[in-house]
């Protein structure tokens, strides 16, 4: 009798745990909103970044350690699927979004229908999600407002897809296929464009006019690519790392060497199987994703870098994982792009360098490689430095605001203020946050607000 | 029922069928030899021999669950069983696969939801359910608790109902009975029974042969008179005393037992020891009968003392 007694209760109490766990866990994978509120829990907010030394302890798919670096005594295969499996841990909270885009996909009829499609010059096929929000005294000082109140045209992200389409049909096919996932893209607030393009130098020169012409639409910018594009890509953010908020490659051509300072770039690579003949190709994209998680931010420590072994939706134009990490690294760079650690010695190369480094790229000579780009851009950054109110936050905001026409005009004064304003519009924090990592730029703001309030 | 509303959901009618029809079946993207636990098949080949030997594995199971089950004692701890058997490799496979859907890194679609959330919200409860009545234990009122004790003696009253016939059988042979005072039964203590010698007979098997000498030789009324069956029925009634409603029941009994030596002249003379009275309780307990001996050959009289009444055993 006790022995029966205590089956049921042993029972009772295991099949009550199991089904918490069942019911957590089910929550996590099918309801969109928990899964995003568990990864914030797990992981504090973008600002603030840190583990939760609770749910730490209960070995949740966002505490998964990612593989440090390359191990000489493990295969090249076996890391790759490390880096896999690590992924899929890691973006296990999109799961509910990827079902969504999927659904979405299916049921979709019209998809452009409510969105503008418009020509921006040289780029054809703009496809904006239509946020508008009123201007205020900072962007009629900017020149990007007559007046304020003035309805201004954002979106929260760009994502161009790049594509070796040369004539005009294949380009529309392309498009028309791309449509739903544009689609699914623009109601999360994010534009999208279709981009052919051959070289690396239309390439860059395209994407600097899109960042200087239209700011507000283009401050996020995220490029996907699939085979000699993807390569295409890889060589601009390793010239202008700064312009890119995350570059997604899909299959890349040939190995490019990675940029030598820090990325801000988040990197996505997309493998559709492993070939092992290809070391050299798995050894230079493995480097990207490892050196893309150098961070010393919790998010793009996790998420910075990533590599994934395509598994599912081979009929889908974008694979649906890509799709989730676009949208979680424009959403991140929304909040986050301000506090967004940025190197001191970033340097842009010339695109002509390319050519030769890749014949060098796995010697380690890349950086005697290195060639200042003497761009109007950063000779103007250099010309506005004014001696007073000159601090480590004006510096950064400069340089990540580099191709921004309206920063370039404002003074230190206005800039400190500007930040000042949005730093404390995010809360106390937030202002401590900054206080402790620049002193003087507290101190420049607060006799700024007491002079000019 | 449920494996003919399989066959013509599936269209499995022919064997071939059923094999085809298993090997493509999909529920969330898995397959049949994934939900069941024995990995992801590589070919159609692998696929066949993962669920012969998986399904005859589960197969042998359950035959040796039902095997177990034909040996159990009744047919309450059979059912018991049988869900406590069914229930846990059920919820089992629910959680397990549960457990693999959340932790896997598959895109659902919507019926794919709709799917897993029907076959959870049967199958969970139902598996709950099951388990809870096989592990469930019945609180027993003391009542409930006496009248079972009652049923499973072994003496209880439908036993003594059978062998009731014979005692009346041979209560009837008897023409006369003993004669005792109405509702006053004689008592089945071991005080009576071992301290009153005189009032109390013993067993015939186990009367003295000297005892029995002394007994007077011509006493065929007195054999008439004899309360042989009241022995049995006392060792009988004595074995009972670990059921606790028999233990009541003894008791009251005992409260009405008559003590032969104490009855008097006037009990005796209203209550003549010719006259045969049964002291019969619902049919419990008939003391006057000897189901083993011959009436003729055993038995006890009732003589009259100056004490009182002495039973007084004879052959």
């Amino acid at each position: 009798m006790i022995f029966k007694r205590i089956l049921s209760v042993s029972c009772g109490i295991m099949i009550g745990f199991l089904t918490l766990y069942i019911l957590e866990g089910a929550c996590f994978r099918l309801v969109e909103t928990y899964s995003s509120k568990r990864l914030s829990w797990a992981w504090g907010n973008y600002l603030q970044g840190s583990i939760n030394p609770m749910l730490s302890k209960l070995g949740l798919d966002h505490f998964a350690e990612p593989p440090k670096a390359i191990v000489d005594s493990l295969s090249i295969e076996g890391q790759i699927l490390k880096e896999d499996d690590y992924s899929s841990k890691v973006m296990s909270f999109s799961l509910p979004k990827r079902d969504r885009f999927l659904e979405y996909l299916s049921t979709i009829d019209d998809p452009l229908g409510e969105f503008d499609i418009r020509d921006f010059q040289m780029l054809r096929g703009v496809v904006t999600p239509g946020l508008k929000r009123p201007a205020m005294f900072e962007d009629v000082r900017d020149g990007l407002a007559r007046r304020e109140g003035d309805l201004l045209e954002f979106a929260e992200g760009f994502f161009i897809f790049l594509t070796s389409a040369s004539s005009n049909s294949d380009y529309e096919d392309q498009f028309a296929e791309l449509e739903k996932s544009f689609s699914f893209l623009l109601n999360n607030g994010v534009a999208c464009l279709l981009l052919a393009t051959e070289s690396l130098e239309d390439l860059m020169g395209k994407i600097s006019f899109l960042k200087a012409s239209y700011p507000l639409l283009a401050e996020n910018l995220v490029v996907f690519g699939r085979g000699e594009q993807a390569s295409l890509i890889m060589e601009a953010c390793f010239a202008r790392p700064s312009t890119y908020r995350g570059i997604i490659v899909e299959n890349p051509s040939r190995p490019v060497p990675m940029p030598v300072e820090d990325s801000r770039a988040w990197f996505l690579a997309i493998e559709d199987e492993f070939s092992p003949g290809n070391r050299t190709q798995n050894m230079a994209t493995l480097s990207w994703v490892i050196k893309s998680r150098q961070s010393e931010f919790l998010y793009p420590s996790r998420l910075g870098g990533l590599l994934r072994i395509r598994k599912e939706d081979a009929e889908v134009p974008i694979s649906s994982f890509a799709v989730a990490y676009a949208l979680q690294c424009i959403d991140y760079f929304r909040v986050a792009s301000i506090l967004y650690p940025q190197s001191h010695g970033a340097q842009e190369k010339k695109p002509s360098t390319f050519k030769s480094l890749n014949r060098k790229m796995m010697t380690k000579a890349t950086t005697s490689q290195d060639v200042k780009l003497n761009t109007p851009v950063s000779s103007f950054a250099e010309k506005i430095e004014e001696p007073t109110y000159s601090c480590e936050m004006v510096s950064e905001y400069r340089r990540i605001h580099g191709d921004d026409p309206s920063v370039k005009r404002l003074s230190n004064r206005e800039l400190v203020l500007r930040i000042g304003r949005s730093f404390e519009s995010m809360g106390e924090e937030v202002m401590a946050q900054i206080d402790s990592k620049d002193p003087l730029f507290i101190r420049f703001y607060l006799s700024i607000k007491e002079l000019d309030p | 029922m449920a494996f003919m509303g399989a066959v013509i959901e599936f269209n499995a009618l022919s064997l071939e069928n059923f094999t085809q029809v298993l090997v493509e079946f999909r529920f969330m993207g898995y397959s049949v030899s994934e939900i069941l636990g024995l990995g992801k098949p590589d070919t159609v080949a692998d696929h066949l021999l993962r669920l012969k030997v998986g399904l005859g594995a589960y197969i042998g199971l359950g035959s040796f669950c039902l095997i177990i089950t034909s040996f159990l004692p009744s047919q309450r701890i059979q059912i018991k069983f049988l869900s406590f058997a069914i229930s846990i490799p059920l919820i089992a496979l629910l959680f397990s696969f549960w457990f693999r859907f959340i932790h896997d890194d598959n895109t659902v679609t919507r019926e794919d939801k709709l799917s897993l959330f029907t076959v959870t919200l049967f199958t969970y409860p139902g598996a709950v359910c099951i388990l809870w009545y096989g592990l469930h234990i019945k609180r027993k009122s003391l009542n409930e608790g006496r009248g079972k004790g009652y049923a499973d003696d072994p003496l209880s009253p439908r036993i003594r109902s059978e062998i009731q016939p014979p005692i009346t059988k041979i209560e009837q042979e008897n023409s006369e009975k003993v004669v005792l005072s109405e509702g006053q039964p004689p008592s089945n203590t071991e005080e009576n029974l071992a301290g009153n010698d005189k009032g109390v007979p013993p067993r015939p098997e186990d009367v003295d042969e000297n005892l029995l000498t002394t007994v007077g030789e011509d006493d065929t009324t007195d054999q008439e008179n004899l309360p042989v069956g009241a022995n049995e029925a006392m060792d009988v009634d004595l074995s009972q005393e670990s059921d606790p409603l028999e233990e009541s029941s003894m008791g009251e009994e005992e409260e009405a037992s008559p003590n032969l030596n104490s009855i008097t002249q006037d009990e005796e003379a209203t209550t003549p020891s010719s006259t045969p009275v049964e002291y019969n309780k619902e049919n419990e307990i008939t003391d006057d009968l000897n189901p083993i001996g011959e009436p003729e050959e055993v038995g006890a009289v009732v003589e009259e003392t100056d004490e009182g009444a002495e039973l007084v055993i004879k052959k």
